[in-house]
């Protein structure tokens, strides 16, 4: 989504949005980053954001913000080509490095950011910390993804339903 | 993690090959009730690969499961049960203790439990252990 052209003489200067995090820390970023957001997309193509006045977003903190920033930064060209045909392999590569850095965070990091994506529909962002999570997941039994997870130990009624909805589907445990 | 939003948590399980989402059913009951709502699983009930087989004999009351050993957790000694034995007694039991398979199809068995002046219809999944009775029909079944 490439950033509306504005009428402060766009001779290559990006327009330029700010977003205030819950701690009320301002963050000024190009439109066309910001708008990775779907929730935060109508309102930038409506003009708000611009000059003194700033998206407010009460659910992500400035640490958050910060990371989220960080990924819509970085993706924005690509997505601005249009899922970036003309990408090189290179480009493609250096995306994948990055969005692998990006997601070998604390467990703590990685809940905000999901939280974040959610509420701001980023959809790439969306898929990437969901797969990671699903990554955390696979071949691990219901205890150990318990744990994996930070879920508090079941209680015994809770381990004895587990124990009989593992017999509902005994094969996936060979 | 606990907290998610559900669409959130659908769109990680969503990403989970069947195995693990039939593990993560039993999770904890918010996970079972995502997947089942959601119907993740239902596509892919069940394992794509042969257990075993049924054979249907002449000359047995019940149809024989050949199956090779497999290499389960103790908690799953048996992991298709060849003799249904999770019917209910009075089901496999009747008053002609033998049955046969009628027909099956993905995974999914048609059980022909035949009594006297009737006969019950059962459609079961050995691996899942769900079963359901069908209506009754007003057939005569004539034994051999």
């Amino acid at each position: 989504m490439a950033a509306p052209e504005s009428g402060d003489g766009n001779n290559g200067a990006a327009r330029m949005v700010t977003l205030i995090s819950s701690d009320n820390t301002r963050f000024e970023v190009e439109a066309a980053a910001a708008s990775l957001s779907q929730t935060l997309q109508l309102t930038i193509l409506d003009g708000g954001g611009g000059g003194g006045d700033g998206i407010p977003l009460p659910n992500v903190d400035s640490a958050t913000l910060s990371k989220v920033l960080e990924y819509c930064i970085k993706h924005a060209p690509a997505a601005a080509n249009g899922g970036a045909p003309n990408a090189t392999a290179v480009d493609r590569a250096e995306l994948e490095r990055f969005d692998n850095e990006f997601v070998n965070i604390d467990q703590s990091v990685l809940y905000s950011l999901i939280m974040a994506a959610h509420n701001l529909e980023i959809e790439g962002l969306q898929s990437l910390v969901a797969k990671k999570v699903a990554d955390m997941i696979k071949g691990k039994s219901p205890m150990e993804i318990r744990r994996t997870l930070g879920f508090p130990d079941p209680t015994p009624e809770e381990q004895a339903e587990m124990n009989a909805h593992m017999l509902e589907y005994g094969w996936a445990y060979e | 993690m606990g907290a998610l939003p559900d669409n959130a948590l659908a769109g990680i399980l969503r990403l989970l090959p069947p195995r693990s989402l039939a593990v993560s059913r039993c999770v904890c009951k918010a996970w079972l009730a995502i997947i089942d709502a959601r119907a993740l699983l239902l596509p892919h009930l069940l394992p794509h690969s042969i257990r075993g087989i049924f054979l249907n004999y002449v000359d047995y009351h019940r149809p024989h499961h050949f199956t090779r050993p497999s290499s389960t957790s103790p908690l799953f000694p048996k992991v298709v049960d060849g003799m249904l034995d999770f019917l209910p007694v009075e089901t496999i039991e009747g008053v002609c203790d033998c049955w046969w398979v009628l027909d099956h199809c993905n995974g999914l068995l048609l059980c022909d439990f035949p009594r006297i002046m009737r006969r019950d219809l059962c459609v079961c999944n050995p691996a899942t252990r769900r079963w359901t009775l069908l209506p009754h029909q007003n057939t005569l079944v004539i034994n051999y």
